[in-house]
C-alpha cells in the first residue's frame, strides 16, 4: 500500500538521492508512453478497419440509426474500444508519474504512429505535406522532452 | 463564411475546453491515487482506487461531454478546418497544468508545444477541402 508521504507533494528541496529516484521514476512513467500510444493508435487503426466494413453514412439521426446494428456487431469495433481502455489505462499509470505538461505533448507522437500504420495497414497514401507535419511534431515532442530539467 | 460555420467555430471553444479539464481531472485523480507500477500485485491495489476515484470518472464526463460538442462542430465545419483548431487543445492542457497544478512549464516546454501545434496543423490541412 502507499503511505500518505507519498500522495502529497511537499515543496522543499529535495536530497540528491531523492532528485534521482523522482527524475528516474518519470523517466519510468515516459516508458509507459509507449504502450499507452501502440495501444490507442492500434485501437483507432481497428476502428477505420470496422468502419470500412460498414458503408459510409450520412450524419443524419435517421442514417446512425440505420447504421447502428451493423456497427454494434462488427467485432473490429469492439477490439477498437479494447484498444482505447488499454491505452487510457497506461496513460494513467504515465500521469501518476509524469507532469501533465511534459506527457500531453509527447502524446502527439500517436500522428507519427497513426500516419505509419495507415500506410503499412491500410494502403493509405501519405503526401509529402502529412509527412512534413509529422515531422515538425516530432521535433516539437523532442524539444518538449528535453525540457524537462534533470535537477 | 456562413452563419452556420461561425457557430460550429463557437462549439469548439467547450468542445477544447471541457476536453482539456477532462485531462486536468484525470492527472488530479492520478495524483490523489498514488504512482503505480504495471505488475499484477500493484494493480490489484491501485486498479480499483482508479476506478472508484470520482475525480477519474469526472475526467471521463469531460470527454463524453467534450465529444458531444465536438460532434456539433463536424456537423457544420470542414474537418480539414475543425482539426488543426482543435490542435490547440495542447497548448491549453499545458497552460492549465501550468496555473492549477502549479507544474513548472519552462518557455523551451512552451515552445515545444507551440511547434507540435504547427505540425497537427500542418497534418489537419493536408487532407484539403
Amino acid at each position: 500500500m502507499l503511505t500518505p508521504d507519498q500522495l502529497e507533494y511537499e515543496e522543499r528541496e529535495l536530497t540528491p538521492h531523492e532528485t534521482f529516484r523522482s527524475s528516474r521514476a518519470i523517466f519510468q512513467a515516459l516508458l509507459l508512453l509507449i504502450p499507452a500510444i501502440l495501444s490507442s493508435t492500434t485501437g483507432q487503426l481497428f476502428l477505420k478497419m470496422g468502419m470500412n466494413q460498414v458503408s459510409a453514412f450520412a450524419f443524419t439521426p435517421d442514417a446512425i440509426f440505420a447504421a447502428l446494428p451493423s456497427i454494434v456487431f462488427n467485432l473490429l469495433i469492439w477490439l477498437g474500444f479494447a484498444g482505447f481502455l488499454g491505452g487510457t489505462v497506461f496513460w494513467l499509470g504515465v500521469i501518476s508519474r509524469a507532469p501533465l505538461s511534459l506527457a500531453y505533448p509527447i502524446l502527439a507522437m500517436s500522428y507519427f504512429v497513426v500516419v505509419l500504420e495507415s500506410w503499412l495497414f491500410l494502403g493509405e497514401q501519405v503526401t509529402l505535406q502529412k509527412i512534413i507535419g509529422v515531422a515538425v511534431i516530432v521535433g516539437g515532442v523532442i524539444v518538449v522532452g528535453l525540457s524537462e530539467q534533470r535537477k | 463564411m456562413s452563419s452556420s460555420m461561425l457557430s460550429g467555430l463557437v462549439l469548439l471553444l467547450p468542445a477544447i475546453l471541457l476536453s482539456t479539464t477532462g485531462e486536468l481531472f484525470f492527472k488530479i485523480g492520478m495524483n490523489r491515487v498514488g504512482g503505480f507500477e504495471f505488475s499484477a500485485s500493484a494493480l490489484r491495489v491501485v486498479l480499483p482506487r482508479v476506478i472508484f476515484n470520482p475525480l477519474i470518472w469526472l475526467g471521463f464526463f469531460g470527454f463524453g461531454l467534450g465529444a458531444v460538442f465536438w460532434l456539433g462542430v463536424l456537423s457544420r465545419v470542414p474537418l480539414s478546418l475543425a482539426y488543426p483548431i482543435l490542435a490547440l487543445s495542447y497548448f491549453v492542457v499545458v497552460v492549465e497544468a501550468w496555473l492549477f497544478l502549479h507544474e513548472r512549464v519552462t518557455l523551451q516546454r512552451l515552445l515545444g508545444v507551440l511547434v507540435i501545434v504547427v505540425g497537427v496543423v500542418i497534418v489537419g490541412l493536408s487532407e484539403g477541402t
